[in-house]
């Protein structure tokens, strides 16, 4: 799903100061019903705080946020029912044990059904733990944190760094569990600094640097193809006489049998022409389409280089 | 709410250590009493009187009183209001807490009346152990003499002295569990609740030696329970007393109330 369903989380002008420091700075974005809503920054970014104005877990300084349509935080524990959350280091009764914690909330949230918790635990693979909370290690925790926010079937997943910790089966596991649950029609608000891991499951994102909210869109519409094309063909010697005397190639690697050639888009077709009537062999010659990491550093690096093409907020 | 609130209280061993503490109390106040420690006291005539033989459950009782009142008793109230409010702040879990059920008015008050609640019972208990283990090492056995000089009055009257002196503590112990209340909505650790808690009640106290002030200060009523031994009784002031602590209770958890609901959670 992606995109298509009506505004979930807006937030309009949401402004936090810490005493001199400007932590979240006028953010207004948008996440729709369907969505896997990418919230990437840096660390310190102003990730965490936007997500604690979004959970009544703090005051903004100026602007204000709407979760499922109640105004936060006035009526946000009308919502909260709805609302799963996975904060970054998942806080639980440390005398407790997994199970016992979650009881304690589903008792809260009414749940009786002790079936239920049992299968959110098995779900995250703490099924039959008796270890107490403040004996598990960071990767369990998580699990946990993620467990309580299944376990009342939510209609909103908000999730900050919810891979923190994990080894690279339990990140694979939690991808899993989001795309299932999106697929299910839960919207999800994911924030993180590990863009590849995003860029494998969101559908839209936004990117927060320095407090300001600097683009927001579809991934697909902001990873566009660039001027960067992958060329396969032979033989090799012909090739790199053609790519070092052509006036259309800004530069060129090799790495294995394929080399990587930057030229404007519109000098592609000029450059296929120059290959074949040189008597080279294409095999292919196919658009590299940008990473999100290399969309991020674009935009929040020193110089802002920000792409026409991914200004679509 | 309240359940599982209670739930989480006695699940911490820390709260237990507050009420064994109320247990070691007694336990040394029936040692020194057995152990023939001097327990004379001089009267008005000049003569002295050995307290030993007049010691019984309801003197015990009455004496872990006069002795927990002034400090430990204080102390362990702060101790497991620290537990109910700012560990819940040191370790983050108010953030889970608050995200999953919302509602900081109805979590306020929940926490709260859990913590009256575990207020009256430590007294409760204290009351109770005291009058056990002074039952069993001196028996209930009526004592005949009396002297203002004693803590409390011997013959007693159960209805008139130890109920009301019990009830008037209640109070003392409730304010200063509100009083908690107010700095734990302020603090980052248990310590730093108990030495805030704990100062401005030493620091009140030391103030209330300027006679215009004290009559404003809520620490020249925290002895109120004592007048409970009094003969006559002084009921008008002991209800004074009572109606003065009952409104700064009030305004401690108000004033707690406004700083926790305005409060930003950044664990």
């Amino acid at each position: 799903m992606s995109g298509i369903g009506d505004p979930i989380i807006q937030t309009f002008g949401l402004t936090k100061n810490y005493r001199s420091k400007l932590a979240v700075d006028e953010l207004s974005l948008t996440v729709y019903r369907g969505d896997i809503y990418g919230f990437l920054g840096q660390n310190g970014a102003g990730k965490s705080t936007t997500i604690k104005m979004l959970l009544g877990l703090l005051y903004p300084t100026k602007g204000y946020a709407k979760v499922l349509g109640a105004r936060v935080p006035g009526e946000l524990s009308k919502v909260l029912p709805k609302i799963g959350v996975v904060t970054e280091s998942p806080a639980f009764y440390p005398y407790l044990t997994g199970e016992e914690n979650l009881n304690l909330y589903a008792g809260l949230l009414g749940i009786r059904d002790k079936k239920r918790i049992r299968e959110t635990l098995d779900k995250v693979n703490l099924l039959g733990i008796r270890q107490r909370f403040s004996e598990y290690s960071q990767g369990m925790r998580q699990r946990l944190g993620l467990a309580l926010a299944l376990l009342n079937d939510p209609e909103l997943l908000i999730l900050d760094e919810p891979t923190n910790g994990l080894d690279p089966q339990g990140i694979y596991e939690i991808k899993n569990i989001i795309k299932e649950l999106n697929r299910e029609g839960v919207t999800v608000f994911l924030s993180s600094h590990i863009l590849s891991e995003v860029q494998e499951i969101a559908t839209r994102v936004g990117v927060i640097h320095k407090g300001k909210l600097i683009a927001e869109g579809k991934v697909d519409e902001l990873l566009t193809f660039g001027d960067r094309l992958t060329l396969m063909a032979k033989p090799r010697e012909l090739v790199l006489n053609v790519l070092i005397g052509s006036s259309i190639v800004k530069d060129f690697t090799e790495d294995g049998d394929k080399f990587l050639v930057h030229v404007d888009k519109e000098n592609i077709s000029k450059l296929n022409r120059e290959l074949v009537n040189s008597g080279i062999e294409v095999f292919a010659l196919i658009p590299v389409r940008s990473t999100l990491e290399d969309f991020f550093i674009s935009i929040t690096g020193e110089n802002h280089v920000v792409d026409r093409a991914l200004q679509t907020f | 709410m309240l359940w599982i609130e209670l739930y989480k209280l006695f699940r911490q061993k820390q709260v237990y250590y507050t009420f064994l503490g109320s247990l070691l109390l007694v336990v040394i106040l029936i040692i020194v009493a057995k152990s023939g420690a001097n327990l004379e006291i001089e009267v008005q005539t000049g003569s002295k009187i050995d307290l030993r033989p007049l010691i019984n459950a309801y003197f015990v009782m009455g004496f872990t009183l006069t002795i927990g009142m002034p400090f430990l008793l204080p102390l362990f109230v702060t101790l497991n209001t620290s537990n109910i409010f700012t560990r819940e702040f040191a370790e983050g879990t108010i953030r889970t807490y608050l995200v999953r059920i919302g509602g900081r008015k109805r979590i306020f008050i929940t926490k709260v009346i859990a913590n009256l609640i575990i207020t009256f019972l430590l007294l409760v208990f204290t009351g109770i152990v005291s009058f056990s283990l002074g039952a069993l090492f001196f028996g209930l056995e009526a004592k005949t003499f009396i002297s203002p000089l004693l803590p409390i009055p011997i013959p007693f009257s159960w209805e008139d002295n130890f109920l009301p002196a019990y009830f008037y503590s209640c109070i003392c112990l409730v304010t200063i569990a509100c009083l908690s209340v107010l700095w734990s909505i302020t603090s980052n650790s248990t310590g730093e609740t108990l030495l805030k808690s704990l100062s401005t009640v030493i620091l009140l106290n030391v103030l209330s030696n300027i006679q215009r002030i004290k009559p404003y200060l809520f620490t020249s009523y925290l002895d109120i329970w004592s007048k409970a031994w009094s003969d006559p009784i002084p009921w008008a002031e002991l209800n004074r007393g009572a109606i003065i602590l009952f409104i700064h209770s009030l305004g401690f958890v108000i004033f707690a109330y406004f700083l926790f609901a305005r409060k930003d959670i950044l664990c």
